[in-house]
């Protein structure tokens, strides 16, 4: 670990920027538009279809008919990747949104207002965490019935209670710093001061956090899908696809890799863009 | 010091003493000490408690090793004695059995007809809860006098003789269950059996660690030491076996086979396991005969067991394997029988021409349950959906817990619909399974008719097999029911898939046969 | 702060675990009521079977008394100390968490501290050297592991530091004393931290290049202050907020959040049981566990906020701000 001193002016560019964006920003957006691309029109320009089965060439390793092999039913996997990749994108999305957007409010709320408010918060907070996830899963599956919507919701429920912590956790900080100090004694009422002056100082960690928890999300769904909650069993999806692909795992390694280097992509993707789309507003 | 010297004196006896006893020792054993012999054992679900009546699971395989039964299956699945050395129907109501005197429990009190009758009254006893008590259904009670156990069945039953070498026949030590029937089997109360070996470990999700009992009556088993290693994922079991931390495994997965196969050996062996979907036959449009023989028509069943099971299965035309029939009737007679069952070999034209001639010829959409606990059940069912969805039947797949999917079929509400089956019989009886599917008996709540098949022809038929005293012609009864019943087409039979061994390479185990979770299996185990 | 006035907010806090204890009990007891054929449809599942069985089965567990009186018995067994018998193997459960607790313990905990360490350090390094390439590839390849699903994770773990190059135990808790114990639990506990590496380096990066803009690093450099010093002594610390937050959110998912290293090294930890439980609607042990969380999270949160007092003094509770 060098202790060489940083750096004077601090720097994004380096490296061979194109129009001053790092060439890996580049290809994290490539990929994603990628991912976009093959979202909406891979499966109708792809000529195999995901779920066509084959029952005599089960868990088959990647030959010419089948560029990434087949899986414990026969279905090609490169076709089971492009069409996975539509709900790779909404379903992870709308759960760090959630978690982002409600985090933002109620964390920001608990750790600035401190005190009876925020312990009634966090208890609140304490309490989803203790419930286990998996219990309410299952409860939801007998008493609603399975989908993918109730496995979003499912998952953003569990997600929100670490956002809420961290930010909390940073509010609580600001809240103790002189800028805030001054607001309030100039006058600023609370809400602006909230919103208007923690907010923006804790948008680094927001940024990070939503990142993680889409990649995080990406195979969360998986793991309920495999209990009901989730897009129909067999239907495309990479999570599903890397919980399937477990048992293959050495008859056709691709099944299961192949969907864990896109979620890995496109997870580290995204995580790099919000990375230096923060950085770059914030002129840091 | 005086006490200084005392106890040196002491230890010097004592050591003077070990010395001659060693020597002794060694004069007297053999001339050199073997190594004990271990087996390690993969297993992928961690046990539940060492006790049958809180446990009707696939964990008789370990509690075989450790609980005598009251008599055992032969390899053709004849009855055979064990902890009872004979036993007798001195008339079709009342079973008499001679228990044998010198068997010995692992703590060295001695087997007594007074354990026999609680072992199985314990089926019989509303607050102990028995998880088997339905096999115990026939019987009146359950009495013991000098060296003899008699039961008395309300009605005859064919089925009855069969389940003291069943998971019912179990025997356990009455004093130790009574002193804490609770948590018995659980690891802080563990089972005291007269069976070849003894638990000495039982962390749960981790291993159980089995070693001789010393007092055990019959012939010694090879093994000194068994350990059962829980792995629940395949791959550490995979590796596990390649690397000989474990001996072997009856948990491969079918879509791995080839994997398995190329670093241990495979065995398969029948286990009449029978798969095959329930419909429905008081719902529409199900009740009509035409859409049932197109379900089925337009399921290629060899490519479920050729393909997807990797051989290790063969496709079913009814409930019971015709393997169960081996023991009591000839060859011929059980093909004859078979190859009069109204059968489907695939075939989507016929599928399609008998769409068209029912009352849904634009087809139809349905649902099926499936339980989330078994990947060959959810890629089984994946597999008929795209089969059905070429004759116009959109099947949507419903995922669910293992238990609440079974309590829709325990409800026995109207619509049932299509249930996923997967079933074993628990004795070498075809009477067992032909009752379930197709008499009208459990055509209720808690019952297994979810085809509501409901034929008085039929239900005479096996009532009355119910009640033959000779295994012949129960079995032939059963074959006529499974004829009958194969005519109106109430059930969709998909495979009748054998069980398999992996064991490490040089490793064989011959002899195999259903049940052989209810015997020593252990001793099959041929090393190198 | 006074000690006294921290005493009393500790009580408090500690207080409030009955509360939660309680609501958390009753909300999960009512879920899993809510589950169709609870413990006896998934004990016997796909079992033939009669009314007669099933009903014995219900009558021993106490399935057929309402719910209220259900629950009452359980309460009343609890504040006994009598936690009730696991409906799936038959131990009391007190004994079930017991066998595993401290195993789950000492996996996290390692598990945890060995990613704070490695995340810490790599996320100072790349603070300090802000918009290098280091910079870029320390962040880059902290999200690569932590994007990678745990799953993945562990089975390359276990293929290729266990199996290959047999470095570790390939499954289990060995047959020996602690020693053999804690050895077994190393790898499991490498892969346990891989996972939240990425989170961890980020909020340590970030948290240090908010402290490293600050004047008084500027201020204290050019009185000639040794950097190194700066940095230990004076930026950490003020960094230390949110990282102990991001601490103790890992904490806080300590007990039950490692089954998918449970179950591919074949370990009885609290995660499986919990697993386990809810998939046969183990009342019991349901209820057990979720006591048992529900004191682990009030204690972690004590800890991580008293941490918080000491880091940064600034930083007060129990007082509502204007």
């Amino acid at each position: 670990m060098t202790l060489a001193a940083p750096a004077a002016p601090v720097r994004l560019t380096r490296r061979l920027p194109i129009l001053g964006v790092p060439v890996i920003v580049w290809l994290s957006i490539g990929f994603i538009v990628l991912t976009l691309l093959v979202a909406l029109v891979g499966e109708w320009l792809f000529p195999i279809s995901p779920v066509a089965q084959d029952l005599y060439r089960i868990s088959t390793p990647p030959s010419a008919d089948h560029w990434l092999g087949t899986d414990e039913l026969g279905r090609d996997v490169l076709a089971r990747l492009i069409a996975g990749s539509r709900t790779a994108i909404i379903g992870p999305f709308i759960v760090a949104l959630i978690g982002f957007v409600v985090s933002s409010l109620v964390g920001i709320y608990a750790g600035y207002s401190g005190g009876a408010v925020d312990n009634i918060i966090m208890r609140v907070v304490d309490f989803i965490i203790a419930l286990p996830g998996l219990l309410i899963a299952i409860v939801l599956v007998s008493v609603l019935g399975g989908g993918y919507w109730l496995a979003i919701g499912v998952l953003s429920l569990l997600n929100v209670q670490g956002d809420i912590r961290i930010v909390r956790g940073a509010a609580l900080k600001e809240r103790s710093l002189t800028y805030i100090e001054a607001a309030r004694a100039v006058g600023v009422p609370k809400p602006r001061i909230m919103y208007g002056h923690i907010l923006p100082n804790i948008l680094a960690l927001s940024a990070s956090t939503f990142a993680i928890d889409f990649a995080g999300a990406l195979v969360a769904l998986a793991g309920l899908a495999f209990l009901g909650l989730g897009a129909e069993v067999g239907t495309p999806e990479w999570g599903s696809m890397l919980a399937e692909g477990q048992a293959l795992l050495f008859s056709n390694p691709a099944a299961a890799l192949a969907p864990a280097a896109a979620i890995i992509l496109l997870a580290v993707s995204v995580n790099l863009i919000g990375d230096w789309a923060y950085d770059r507003y914030t002129g840091r | 010091m005086q006490r200084g010297r005392l106890h040196d004196a002491l230890s010097t006896v004592r050591s003077a003493g070990l010395a001659v006893a060693a020597i002794a020792g060694l004069a007297l054993s053999a001339p050199a000490v073997a190594q004990d012999k271990e087996l390690n054992w993969g297993v992928r679900d961690t046990p539940r408690a060492l006790f049958a009546p809180y446990n009707y699971s696939g964990d008789v395989m370990i509690m075989s090793l450790i609980q005598d039964q009251l008599l055992t299956f032969g390899t053709g699945g004849e009855l055979q004695p064990a902890l009872a050395t004979s036993w007798e129907a001195t008339d079709p109501l009342t079973y008499v059995y001679t228990i044998r005197t010198d068997a010995v429990f692992s703590d060295g009190t001695p087997v007594t007809v007074d354990d026999v009758v609680y072992s199985l009254n314990l089926h019989l006893d509303p607050a102990v809860g028995s998880q088997e008590a339905s096999l115990f259904g026939s019987v009146e009670s359950v009495s013991g006098e000098g060296d003899k156990v008699t039961v008395k069945l309300k009605e005859p039953s064919s089925l009855w003789k069969y389940i003291p070498a069943s998971i019912g026949g179990y025997i356990w030590q009455k004093s130790s269950v009574e002193k804490d029937t609770k948590n018995y089997g659980s690891p802080q109360n563990l089972p005291v059996g007269s069976g070849p070996y003894m638990v000495t470990e039982y962390v749960a999700d981790s291993h159980v660690t089995l070693v001789r009992n010393p007092h055990y009556w019959g012939t010694a088993p090879q093994f000194d030491k068994i350990t059962f290693t829980v792995l629940p994922d395949d791959q550490t079991r995979f590796l596990a076996l390649q690397q000989g931390d474990i001996d072997g495994t009856f948990n491969v997965p079918n879509t791995a086979l080839a994997q398995w196969g190329s670093v241990a050996t495979l065995t398969n062996f029948p286990s009449y396991i029978w798969r095959g979907l329930t419909v429905d036959m008081e719902q529409a449009p199900f009740n009509d005969i035409h859409v049932r023989k197109a379900l089925n028509y337009a399921i290629d069943k060899q490519a479920l067991a050729a393909g997807l099971l990797g051989g290790l299965a063969v496709p079913s035309s009814t409930v019971n394997d015709p393997g169960i029939f081996v023991g009591t009737l000839p060859q011929a007679e059980i093909d004859a029988a078979y190859g009069k069952l109204l059968s489907f070999p695939y075939d989507l034209e016929k599928a399609k021409e008998e769409m068209a001639a029912s009352s849904v010829p634009n087809g139809f959409a349905t649902t099926l349950n499936v339980p989330e606990d078994s990947a060959t059940i959810s890629q089984i069912a994946q597999a008929i959906k795209q089969s059905w969805a070429a004759i116009g039947v959109d099947l949507t797949l419903n995922m669910m817990p293992g238990g609440p999917r079974f309590q829709i079929i325990l409800d026995h509400e109207p619509n049932l619909g299509v249930q996923v089956i997967g079933n074993v019989p628990d004795a070498p009886d075809p009477v067992q399974m032909a009752l379930q599917y197709f008499s009208s008996v459990q055509a209720v709540k808690n019952g297994n008719n979810s085809s509501n098949l409901k034929d008085p022809k039929i239900d005479e038929v096996l009532d009355n097999a119910l009640k033959a005293t000779d295994p012949a012609e129960a079995a032939r009864l059963v074959l006529e029911a499974q004829v009958l019943a194969s005519e109106q087409v109430p059930v969709v039979p998909l495979i009748w898939q054998k069980s398999v061994v992996a064991l490490k390479q040089g490793w064989t185990m011959d002899d195999l046969q259903a049940f052989w979770n209810m015997s020593v299996w252990v001793n099959k185990l041929k090393t190198n | 702060m006074h000690t006294q006035s921290i005493v009393l907010h500790l009580l408090r806090r500690l207080l409030m675990l009955i509360p939660l204890a309680i609501a958390v009990s009753l909300v999960v007891f009512l879920l899993a009521s809510l589950i169709p054929g609870g413990p006896v449809a998934a004990l016997l599942a796909g079992k033939a079977t009669d009314t007669a069985t099933i009903e014995a089965m219900k009558a021993r567990l106490h399935l057929n008394e309402p719910l209220h009186m259900q629950y009452f018995y359980w309460i009343s067994g609890v504040v006994r100390g009598d936690f009730g018998t696991s409906i799936f193997t038959g131990q009391p459960v007190t004994a079930a968490i017991g066998e595993r607790i401290w195993i789950t313990l000492v996996l996290n905990l390692a598990g945890v501290l060995l990613c704070l360490l490695a995340g810490g350090s790599l996320g100072i390094a790349a603070a300090v050297n802000r918009g290098s390439l280091f910079d870029r590839a320390i962040v880059a390849f902290s999200l690569f592991l932590s994007s990678a699903p745990p799953f993945v994770l562990a089975i390359a773990g276990l293929y290729f530091l266990a199996y290959k190059l047999g470095w570790f135990p390939l499954f289990g808790l060995g047959r020996g004393g602690p020693l053999t114990t804690a050895w077994h639990l190393v790898l499991p506990a490498i892969i346990v931290s891989i996972s939240p590496l990425g989170f961890i380096t980020k909020m340590v990066r970030a948290a240090m290049i908010d402290q490293l803009d600050q004047d008084y690093v500027t201020f204290a450099r050019a009185r000639g202050i040794p950097f190194r010093q700066v940095l230990f002594a004076h930026a950490f610390r003020n960094a230390m907020v949110p990282v102990l937050t991001a601490a103790g959110l890992l904490f806080v998912g300590l007990l039950t959040g490692t089954v998918f290293v449970e179950t591919v090294f074949g370990i009885p930890g609290m995660g499986r049981l919990l697993v386990t439980a809810v998939q046969f609607n183990d009342f019991p042990v349901m209820q057990g566990v979720v006591l048992f969380v529900a004191a682990w999270i009030v204690l972690t949160n004590l800890v991580i906020d008293l941490l918080y007092t000491l880091v940064d003094p600034r930083v007060q509770f129990g007082r509502a701000s204007r």
